[in-house]
């Protein structure tokens, strides 16, 4: 039987982030949402092209951001989040979309990650998909992170 | 190439405001070099793009005024605020379009087999757009209702 997409993108978290010493995730809320209003610090977008496309936005907050890039810089303390941070946060979740394309692959869809970017800023208003979005808040050992995930094959 | 590349989105969105909203183009600045971080005018639109040969994407990011009066032209009716959804749902399908003509011209010239992803877009205080370590180029665009900036940012050669 085929994995739902929410249970791709978690197993996929969940294997990226025992890479770097986080336990596992717990889905902790699952809704779904038109429009989102992002009350978190930093949100990395990623959009994937192909047989399954679409956008995820991974939102945390500046705290979470820190431990996480700290642990990809092998626990060095990370004060600030400036451009290097933010393009580790990028990547970090770059890598968890990857990873949730492979999944993909394995029933026969292929599909590619495009460049992922980051935004910052307070009261946003957003929209990434025409096609419902599936929000999942999650505990990633610990932190706090919220998926939005709007796929549509 | 990378001129190629930012010029044919830049003809894409004159193209296009003008033939779906009737908006003209003052003056269009050169491209300038950018990266790290850029804060939004007022809305903004990024649509994700990946192929053989490249991968990236485009924002079109405009000031409110700019934004409201696409909006009206196209839809018909004046909206006063940018979080409305007819708002941010015209200027994502805007973008859209944009995107859209623009592949479809590198495609066929280049052979790039880009595909893109839905459009994104985003409205709030004070957004800051942080990019990663990827080529990235801003070309500012003057109307007479006020400014736009087109940031297209990739990854590979044509």
């Amino acid at each position: 039987m085929e994995q739902k997409h929410t249970d791709i993108f978690l197993t996929a978290l969940e294997s990226v982030l025992s890479q770097f010493g986080f336990g596992g995730v717990t889905l902790n809320k699952e809704s779904t949402k038109d429009q989102l209003f992002i009350d978190r610090d930093f949100t990395v977008v990623i959009g994937i092209t192909g047989d399954v496309k679409g956008n995820i936005a991974y939102s945390f907050s500046s705290d979470t951001a820190r431990k996480l890039v700290s642990a990809m810089m092998m626990g060095a303390p990370v004060e600030t989040m400036d451009d290097m941070a933010m393009s580790a946060a990028g990547e970090l979740f770059n890598m968890v979309t990857a990873n949730a394309l492979t999944l993909f692959e394995k029933q026969g869809k292929a599909a590619a990650v495009s460049l992922p970017f980051v935004l910052s800023g307070g009261d946003i208003y957003a929209i990434i998909s025409t096609v419902e979005t599936t929000a999942l808040e999650v505990d990633a050992g610990g932190n706090e992170l919220e998926l939005n995930i709007a796929i549509e094959e | 190439m990378e001129e190629k590349l930012h010029r044919t989105f830049v003809d894409s969105v004159v193209s296009i405001l003008k033939k779906t909203a009737g908006l003209t183009v003052d003056k269009i600045g050169a491209p300038k070099e950018a990266g790290g971080q850029q804060t939004s005018q007022g809305i903004a639109s990024v649509v994700s793009f990946s192929g053989n040969k490249i991968k990236g994407r485009c924002i079109i990011d405009m000031e409110q005024e700019v934004a409201l009066d696409v909006v009206e032209n196209i839809m018909g009716t004046r909206y006063d605020n940018l979080k409305e959804l007819m708002v941010l749902y015209t200027i994502s399908e805007l973008n859209n379009i944009i995107a859209g003509d623009s592949i479809t011209k590198l495609n066929n010239e280049f052979g790039t087999g880009l595909r893109l992803a839905p459009p994104v877009v985003f409205t709030g205080r004070k957004v800051v757009m942080y990019s990663s370590q990827v080529k990235e180029a801003t070309v500012d665009i003057d109307t007479p209702k006020g400014s736009l900036r087109l940031i297209i940012a990739w990854e590979g050669s044509l």
